[in-house]
């Protein structure tokens, strides 16, 4: 069991953010996020994108504000649980919260804090009959422990950097890749595109444009994926398919832990954005009250007055003095 | 106000979720166009992004690509269904 102060759904810069704010308050946080890695929208959907309303920054690259708040938190050594979604939130006798991932990791804590954004980001599944038989018995969403497929003759689908990017690697190691893709543009990098067509040209990859895997065969394990293409239907034999399409978040589990919800977002008291249950508190775009604009500037203001009340709730017996960081300066965790 | 298809749904609470914000990342934005459908060419984002959406028709279209100005006169929209 992972034992903190705060457990904080969702590693993007507003739960980093709250990371910080917690550490002036000497309170400890414990992050969770489904992804492999922090920054949320920010990592998953737009890192070289300047952003221009962060206060004190004319333009920052959506992914150095992602390092910038890292390196912000990091004296307050927080713990990471990344990868692994947040399905259920228990509450213990003694008032304190559980926190259950879906590899069943366990976090307690006296509060939570969910920062899950537009929610957690799931694989944009194709729309194929049978393709849930076949779910983790070949095809698969994401590449985990890559080294063992060294080797084997692998189907990968889509145009996007996950796709190029996974198919020149596997290629590059002993793998035949099939890469097939709706057209003959790629949203990926133009040097991956370049590099799979170099791959094609050493007979280590086979590029299908205008092609789409149509339908699944196999009977307990993927055998074969079956392509429409331009020139008719093809039929290649693999134990392996990954239709990489990116990721497209989805609420998922929150709607299901008995808060108040409102088009997709938690609804909150705007004296410290605390959800209905005690306890339990939603800042950034997660949550919506009237006047919500969803900015990040805004979470990093809901995540300091949620920090003030989670810290009464921590130490209801404490009187809490504000101190300027100018006047105590940033005491790290040792 | 310089808006575009996407933020006008939006403001109406139309059930366009426009996920990315109007960056052409996601296509929660997708619209079918009827009638004057040629009123400007797809941009570049806006093929790449089709290529991998869901339900994608000839006359599909990303609303966040779309600005509201007078050459969309005539034109007739239909939001296209919610990514699975």
């Amino acid at each position: 069991m992972i034992k903190t102060n705060i457990v904080i759904i969702g590693a993007g810069p507003v739960g980093l953010f709250a990371v910080f704010e917690a550490g002036l308050m000497k309170l400890h946080c414990h992050l969770i996020d489904s992804i492999p890695q922090v920054g949320g929208q920010l990592s998953e959907i737009y890192p070289n994108k300047p952003i221009y309303d962060i206060p004190g920054y004319p333009t920052v690259l959506a992914g150095e504000l992602v390092n910038k708040l890292m390196e912000q938190a990091a004296p307050f050594k927080p713990g990471f649980t990344l990868g692994e979604r947040a399905e259920t939130i228990d509450e213990l006798p003694n008032g304190n919260f559980v926190v259950t991932t879906s590899q069943g990791t366990k976090h307690e804590a006296p509060v939570v804090m969910i920062a899950g954004g537009l929610g957690s980001f799931e694989p944009r599944k194709p729309i194929i009959k049978n393709l849930t038989d076949f779910e983790q018995n070949g095809v698969n969403y994401i590449v985990k422990d890559p080294d063992q497929f060294r080797g084997k003759e692998i189907v990968i689908s889509g145009g996007g950097d996950s796709a190029l990017d996974w198919a020149v690697y596997f290629a590059e190691k002993n793998c035949f890749v099939h890469l097939v893709h709706r057209s003959d543009r790629f949203r990926a990098n133009k040097d991956s595109v370049a590099k799979a067509y170099e791959l094609e040209e050493q007979d280590k990859l086979k590029l299908y444009t205008f092609a789409e895997v149509k339908q699944l065969g196999g009977k307990q394990h993927l055998e074969k994926v079956i392509l429409e293409t331009k020139g008719g239907t093809v039929s290649i034999e693999t134990e392996l398919w990954f239709p990489l399409f990116g990721l497209s978040p989805k609420l998922g589990p929150i709607a299901d832990w008995g808060l108040e919800i409102e088009k997709n977002a938690i609804v909150v008291d705007t004296f410290d954005y605390q959800t209905n249950h005690s306890g339990i508190f939603a800042i950034g775009d997660v949550n919506t009250y009237p006047g919500k604009l969803k900015l990040i500037l805004c979470g990093f203001h809901e995540a300091t007055l949620a920090v003030q009340s989670a810290y009464k709730r921590i130490n209801p017996d404490k009187k809490f003095n504000l101190k300027y960081t100018t006047v105590q300066g940033v005491q790290g965790f040792d | 106000m310089n808006m575009n298809l996407m933020e006008v749904c939006k403001s109406y609470d139309l059930p366009v979720k426009g996920v990315c914000g109007g960056m052409a990342m996601c296509a929660s934005c997708q619209v079918y166009v009827y009638k004057n459908e040629n009123f400007r060419e797809r941009n570049d984002d806006e093929e790449a992004m089709l290529d991998e959406a869901y339900h994608v028709k000839s006359n599909s279209r990303l609303g966040c690509q779309i600005p509201i100005s007078t050459e969309l006169e005539g034109a007739e929209f239909e939001l296209a269904p919610e990514e699975p």
